[in-house]
């Protein structure tokens, strides 16, 4: 496989999946999507390949985005790789809501396509990136 | 709805510590409330007393003066139980002066003279002491005075007489007196007192209300808001979701991710890719208004910006011409106007300044003149002054705003016909940038078209 890495991504929107799909592969990343968040981690743990880091949308049935994110940072498994939140809620109180949750970095839709690569690749390098606009 | 409920709460248990703020509890008024209600029968019965003390002893000559007493005593209790506690007060104060006028005009034996001066100069004494703060010392002064004045009528007067023309019945009605007086001066402080405490819990009852009302009108203003708020976050991102699919799929297509678009699609797929980033703005934009509204719009200021930064793209009409084409859905090319960025290669000082901001409000302001422009050009020019940035943006409109200049900044005051809609709440939006940057901007019409200047203090080496 030409891309060993892969970024996992949670999101009931058709479009979005298949725009994200259009961005990737980023590096030597691949996209897996899910268009729900039952079964978190069986549907985690059947993705081939090392998952370096995970994108969630926010409001997404069973679990939304805050619950995955927890979920993932309590097992020991998957709390190191960075999660990032990509959504379309972009008021104050929402961002804030999102940087005491503890993601380490999101994005606002609409994706923003020359944006994307970057910021996920500065995400991966250990920064936190608020690239909301 | 948990939500409403909460601020319910929250708003009766602010009006509980206001009630408790507001309303004085005094802990002694149900006392004092008690000896006004027996106050009267006391003190009818002293007087009965010294009646049936006069005519046991049949001494006669004192019967006038202690009716004298009883009226005048009477008279206080009723002033004072209807309100006019000061009044009876003074009557209070004044008492033995009438006395020792009336032993004085009558005759009456030195001896009892002397007793009743003796007995109601202690009670006067006794009652004033009563009185609250400046009224005891005005009461005490009237009294000695009157009674320094009545004495230089009485001739031979002597401690020494008095010790000897010693009386039993007199010094024991003295003591009658000085009991009595001493209950009337508590009992007058009691109705004070009680008058004081109900006139001010009255007054903050009223104010209570008022508070009630305020505060009703508030939570409402606040819910109201509040539902604001949730209803533009929601209309965002409801907007904003499917925008995602707007732009971006225009966007591959016309970035030939599938292919190479024929050139009669390549204009439409352009459309709706400009205008998916015009609405994105537009929704960014009254985001931005909302908050100004609220007082929570906030500037990140960043040190070290050069005018450089600050004006990167600015110099290619290309790279804002997406949103500038929607205004009149023809682009900027087409219409042929030129435009112009000057001044941004000279050496300026570092900028502290919120650049992301500065930016926007730049942008709002061409917007603009692109607008009123149809031919001719479009500038920007930079220059500096000693504290601050100074950018000239002009056109060549011959439209005059003198009409709407006042209200241009203040998208509430203009109406559609003035101005479209999108370009008031951004011009709005970068006047508040501006102001909250303490610089300033003012237009001058000149003859050929605008001006905008806009001057900011953001000169690092200036504004330490």
């Amino acid at each position: 496989m030409n891309h060993p890495f892969v970024c996992v991504y949670f999101e009931d929107n058709a479009d979005a999946r298949l725009i994200l799909d259009m961005i990737f592969p980023i590096s030597d990343m691949r996209l897996v999507t899910y268009e729900d968040s039952s079964s978190f981690f069986d549907k985690i743990e059947r993705v081939e390949g090392k998952i370096v880091c995970f994108i969630l949308d926010i409001h997404i049935p069973p679990h939304d985005g805050f619950e995955m994110l927890k979920m993932l940072k309590k097992d020991a498994q998957y709390s190191e790789i960075p999660v990032i939140a990509l959504t379309a809620s972009v008021t104050k109180d929402e961002v804030e809501l999102l940087r005491s949750a503890g993601f380490n970095g999101a994005m606002s839709k609409p994706v923003d396509v020359d944006l994307f690569p970057k910021v996920v690749k500065k995400i991966l390098e250990g920064q936190i990136v608020w690239a909301i606009g | 709805m948990s939500n409403l409920t909460l601020g319910d709460n929250k708003q009766d248990t602010l009006s509980s510590d206001i009630t408790n703020d507001l309303l004085v509890k005094y802990d002694g008024i149900e006392e004092s409330k008690r000896i006004l209600k027996i106050g009267l029968p006391i003190i009818g019965l002293t007087t009965l007393f010294i009646f049936v003390s006069i005519i046991v002893t049949d001494q006669s000559q004192y019967m006038i003066v202690a009716s004298i007493s009883f009226v005048l005593l009477f008279v206080e209790y009723m002033l004072a139980t209807r309100g006019h506690v000061i009044v009876a007060s003074y009557i209070v104060s004044l008492t033995p002066s009438v006395m020792i006028a009336y032993s004085y005009v009558y005759y009456l034996d030195f001896t009892d003279e002397i007793s009743v001066l003796y007995a109601f100069w202690l009670s006067i004494f006794f009652s004033a002491l009563f009185l609250p703060g400046i009224h005891y010392v005005i009461s005490l002064v009237l009294t000695l005075l009157t009674i320094a004045f009545t004495l230089q009528f009485i001739e031979g007067f002597t401690v020494a007489q008095y010790i000897e023309h010693f009386d039993l019945l007199f010094t024991f009605s003295l003591a009658v007196m000085f009991a009595t007086s001493l209950f009337f001066g508590r009992h007058l402080m009691s109705k004070l007192l009680i008058q004081e405490v109900e006139k001010k819990n009255k007054a903050n009852k009223i104010l209570l209300a008022k508070t009630q009302a305020m505060e009703k009108v508030r939570a409402e203003a606040e819910l109201a808001s509040k539902n604001k708020s949730i209803f533009l976050a929601s209309v965002s991102h409801e907007l904003r979701t499917p925008l995602n699919g707007i732009i971006n799929f225009s966007g591959f297509l016309k970035n030939g991710k599938f292919g190479e678009v024929a050139p009669q699609h390549s204009h439409m797929i352009e459309r709706i890719y400009d205008s998916g980033h015009e609405l994105l703005k537009l929704i960014n934009n009254v985001l931005d208004s909302s908050k100004i509204a609220s007082g929570s719009f906030m500037l990140f200021y960043e040190d070290d910006i050069t005018v450089e930064d600050l004006f990167d793209g600015f110099d290619k009409i290309d790279n804002f011409k997406i949103l500038t084409t929607n205004i009149k859905g023809q682009s900027i090319a087409e219409t042929g106007i030129d435009y112009y960025l000057n001044g941004t290669g000279e050496t300026y000082p570092l900028l502290k300044l919120d650049i992301d901001r500065i930016r926007q409000a730049l942008f709002e302001i061409l917007m603009l003149c692109f607008y009123y422009t149809t031919s001719g050009f479009v500038s920007m020019d930079v220059t500096q002054s000693a504290t601050s940035l100074i950018i000239n943006i002009e056109d060549s409109s011959g439209s005059e705003l003198d009409d709407i200049m006042p209200d241009l900044f203040d998208f509430t005051k203009l109406s559609t016909s003035e101005i479209v809609f999108h370009i008031g709440l951004g011009l709005s939006i970068a006047k508040e940038i501006i102001d909250l940057h303490n610089g300033t901007i003012t237009y001058n019409h000149k003859e050929k078209g605008n001006l905008f200047q806009i001057k900011l203090p953001v000169l690092k080496e200036h504004s330490a």
